[in-house]
Parts: structure tokens; sequence; C-alpha cells
């Protein structure tokens, strides 16, 4: 699956949150969205992700625009993962049950075939003794890795992944960043929006930059790192570097 | 914020002094009336009570379980119908909820039901009945619905849950969790509202009550087990209710 190309807008009310963006692709993996709080990071992530619909534009993957209708949207939503910021884990469901629940209910496999699926991504994230745990007994940096194995337990084509790490500590953000590493190893897409520039830095692939509700510019990450490519990038890695 | 849970020793002392309060207060009262018990009289009325108190039960019961699904359809209704059924449903619940029980149980019955044709006292005050609780139990059920995060169903839309299965697998359990309180609540609140279809001659227990009062003129004899009659049905509902909130509680 390939994201072709993405021309688009979507506003809240009167605010435009992006603003007639073009992008096309297939770009290197992963797709790293950089810019400023506001800028439309996530706004275009849930685009992509169909999450949310433009207002003007379309979005062509594999050469087919994205419907506008809820159902086959989610049709194409069943071949992405999804992890949010925080909070997505439903609380009153265990580890494996997060887990196994996409799996049995929007892919149809049987109770044996997701479980034994989460068993395996649990162990792969070193997560196992806590299978039976729900997210309140977890800590930030488990919930997020668990947060991937959902996201991963039905092999989708891209992964989307929407601040993964800004509502973490330092220490759970590199055991996430890790896992991280570790799924784009296996040579998955990624998209991602994010903050944490020495991932981004390593990773490679191609940065997104948006600032004002616009695409400010579109590169190799390792050119936009070693010379920021605009007034607002400079200003922006200076901020988050000062940190 | 949760109360930290007593010595057990600390618990039963206490309930003792609590109870003995309580109780030396009535007794006090019930000394300084002079009221001749006559126990003997209301006695010979057993069979028609407890008659009447299996009719509450399976009138409170049955009531239960249509207002339920109806309360259900009716806060659906509000929050995601077509504009017609949400004005219908939020003016059937707030005039529902805005008017005396009494007056709808008297107007519903001689006016609508005779118009229906509706003769049968008991399936009538249970109709009367289900209409009014579904309107107090869609408020709950809307307000459970609202209180999940939206965050939850952008996730289970992420995750490619349909709505039918994000309604089972998530609102369902999280509201109800959230709701189970309101929801014991209101179910006692219904068993004590059926005592009002006593004035469209439901043979129910109240009704009974003060058939038996006429009869004996045994006032204090034929209500005070009323109240207990009523309290044997709600008590075990708050106590099952508390053990069955703890099963399903998780930390937020």
């Amino acid at each position: 699956m390939q994201i072709k190309s993405i021309q688009a807008g979507k506003r809240y009310g009167a605010l435009w949150a992006i603003r007639q963006i073009t992008l096309t692709l297939p770009l290197s993996s992963p797709l790293l969205l950089l810019g400023p709080s506001g800028g439309g990071k996530s706004t275009l992530l849930r685009l992509l992700a169909g999450l949310e619909i433009a207002d003007e534009g379309s979005i062509q993957v594999d050469g087919i625009s994205l419907p506008p209708d809820e159902p086959n949207l989610r049709e194409y939503r069943r071949r992405l993962g999804f992890v949010f910021q925080e909070g997505n884990l439903f609380p009153h469901l265990t580890a494996e049950e997060n887990i196994t629940l996409p799996l049995r209910y929007a892919h149809h496999q049987s109770a044996a075939e997701a479980k034994e699926r989460a068993q395996s991504l649990l162990t792969r994230f070193q997560l196992l003794p806590h299978a039976h745990k729900k997210p309140a007994e977890l800590s930030g940096g488990q919930k997020q890795r668990i947060a991937l194995a959902r996201a991963l337990g039905h092999q989708p084509e891209i992964l989307f992944l929407d601040e993964p790490t800004s509502a973490l500590d330092p220490e759970m953000t590199a055991e996430v960043l890790d896992a991280l590493s570790d799924v784009q190893q296996e040579g998955r897409t990624l998209i991602l929006a994010t903050h944490a520039t020495s991932f981004a830095r390593r990773t490679g692939g191609t940065v997104a930059f948006l600032r004002n509700h616009q695409l400010e510019w579109l590169g190799p990450t390792a050119e936009f790192f070693a010379q920021p490519p605009t007034p607002g990038a400079a200003g922006y890695l200076a901020r988050i570097l000062r940190d | 914020m949760k109360p930290s849970r007593p010595h057990p020793l600390l618990n039963a002392l206490s309930l003792f002094l609590v109870l003995s309060l309580l109780g030396g207060f009535f007794a006090i009262a019930f000394q300084s009336l002079h009221w001749e018990w006559r126990w003997d009289a209301v006695w010979a009325y057993r069979e028609k009570f407890f008659y009447g108190w299996c009719t509450t039960l399976l009138l409170g019961s049955a009531t239960l379980l249509l207002s339920i699904p109806l309360g259900i359809i009716l806060a659906t209704g509000r929050i995601a119908g077509w504009l017609p059924i949400r004005q219908f449903c939020t003016l059937l619940v707030e005039l529902i909820r805005g008017t005396p029980l009494l007056v709808q149980i008297l107007v519903l019955f001689y006016i609508v039901g005779s118009a229906l044709g509706l003769q049968n006292r008991l399936l009538a005050g249970t109709l009367i009945l289900t209409l009014f609780e579904a309107a107090y139990f869609s408020e709950i059920f809307r307000g459970a619905w609202l209180s999940i995060p939206q965050s939850l169903i952008t996730s289970s839309r992420a995750i490619g849950l349909t709505p039918a299965c994000t309604f089972r697998h998530i609102i369902t359990p999280l509201g109800l969790r959230n709701s189970l309180p309101a929801l014991a609540g209101q179910t006692a609140s219904l068993l004590k509202d059926s005592s009002l279809l006593s004035v469209i001659a439901v043979t129910e227990v109240t009704h009974v009550a003060q058939e038996i009062n006429a009869f004996t003129y045994g006032t204090l004899e034929s209500y005070l087990p009323l109240a207990l009659a009523y309290l044997v049905l709600t008590a075990p509902l708050a106590f099952f209710t508390r053990r069955w909130e703890k099963s399903l509680a998780y930390a937020n």
C-alpha cells in the first residue's frame, strides 16, 4: 500500500487546521512530521489515517481517493495501525484483551488465534508478565508499548504514531523509542508526528516540516538536521534542542 | 474520595451505637403515642398481604425489564437521533420528569387507557410505570454515555471497530460501571414508585395495606410491615450492587 498523493485542507469551524497541503509519496520510510505544536501535524496524520475527512482536496491511496463515507473509511483504517499520544488503551480491559479486541472484532480472528498473536507481541516487547494487568496498573511506557502492540496485531500496512512519547518521562521515552526502532527495522512503513529529534535523526527517512497550518519543507531527514532549510525550521530546532 | 476502612471491632461498636440511638429515638416516640398494638387483627390478613407483596415484586420486575430497554432507546434517540426523533425523545423525557407520577397514572389510566380500551389494571399500571421509569433510566444512560472520554471512541474507530462493536465492547461496559450506583438507586425508587399505582386499585402491597387498615383500624400494624416489605426488596439490591460495583472496579 502506498499513499500516492495528498492535497488536502481541514478546518474546525472557521479555523483551518491545515491549508492546502500537497505531498506526493512514496517517500522513504519513516515519514516524520515535525514542527511546532498547533502547526497541523496531528490533523495531517488523522487525515492520512482516515480518522478525519478532508474539507477540500483529496488523499489518494493506491491510486484511489479516500472514501468520504465511514464504512469504507473503516475498511481502510483496518489496514493501518494507529498509536496516540496517550489515553488510548481501554481502561476496563487487560493488556492482553486490549490487543485481542481488534483482532477478534475488526479482523474476525478466533479467540485462540488472537490470544496467540497477543502473547507473541507481548513477549516481543517484554510485557508478558503484565498480560493480565489493567492499564491503571501499568507505567506510561508500558501502556504505550501495549498500544504499539495493539496497533501491530493485524500486521498493518502503515503504522501511524501521533507524538507517542510526548506524555512520557525520558526513561519511558527511551523504552518506547527502542520498541519503535525494532518495529522500523522489520521494514514496516511508519508515519509519525514527534518532537523526539534524536530518534528522528537516527531513523533517517523523510521529514515533512509543518508550520502555521502549511507544509513548509519536505526532504531527506539528514538534510533537515544538517542545515535547517527554512528560518521557521531553524527556530523550531533551536527551541526544542535547548531543552 | 473514599473513606478508609475502619477496624472491624470499631466498625461493630459504632454500628451498635448508631442503631441504639435510632432505635431509642423511635422507641421513645412510640411510647409517647400510647398506641394499643393489635397485631392479631392484622395477622388474619397475612396471606392477602403476602399476595400483594408478590404482586409488587412481579410488577416491579416487569417494569424493570421493560423500562431499561426503553430507557436505552430514549437515550439513543436523544444523543444520536434524527432531529424530530431527538425532539420527540427530549420532550417526552422532560414531560415525564417534570410532572408528578400520580397525575400521570390518573391521566394515562382514565383517559388514554379508556380510549384504548385497556381495562386490566395490573397491565396498565405496569405500562404507565415503565414509561415513567424509562424517562429516568434514559437520563442515567445518557449521562453515562456522555461521560466516556472521546479519546476512547477515537481509539475504537482507529482500530476499526464498527459503531455497534464500540457500543457493545467499549460504551456499555464503561458506561455500566459509571452508572451502576445511579441504576441501583433508580431501581429502588421504581419499587417504591409502584406504591402509587394503588390509586388505580392495582392490588400491590400498598393497596393491600390500605385495605387492611380500613378493615382493622390498625394503622401502624398495617403500615410498619409495609415499610418492612419494601425494605426486604431494596436492602439486598443495595448490598448486591455494591458487590457488583467492586467486581467491575478499575482505578482511573
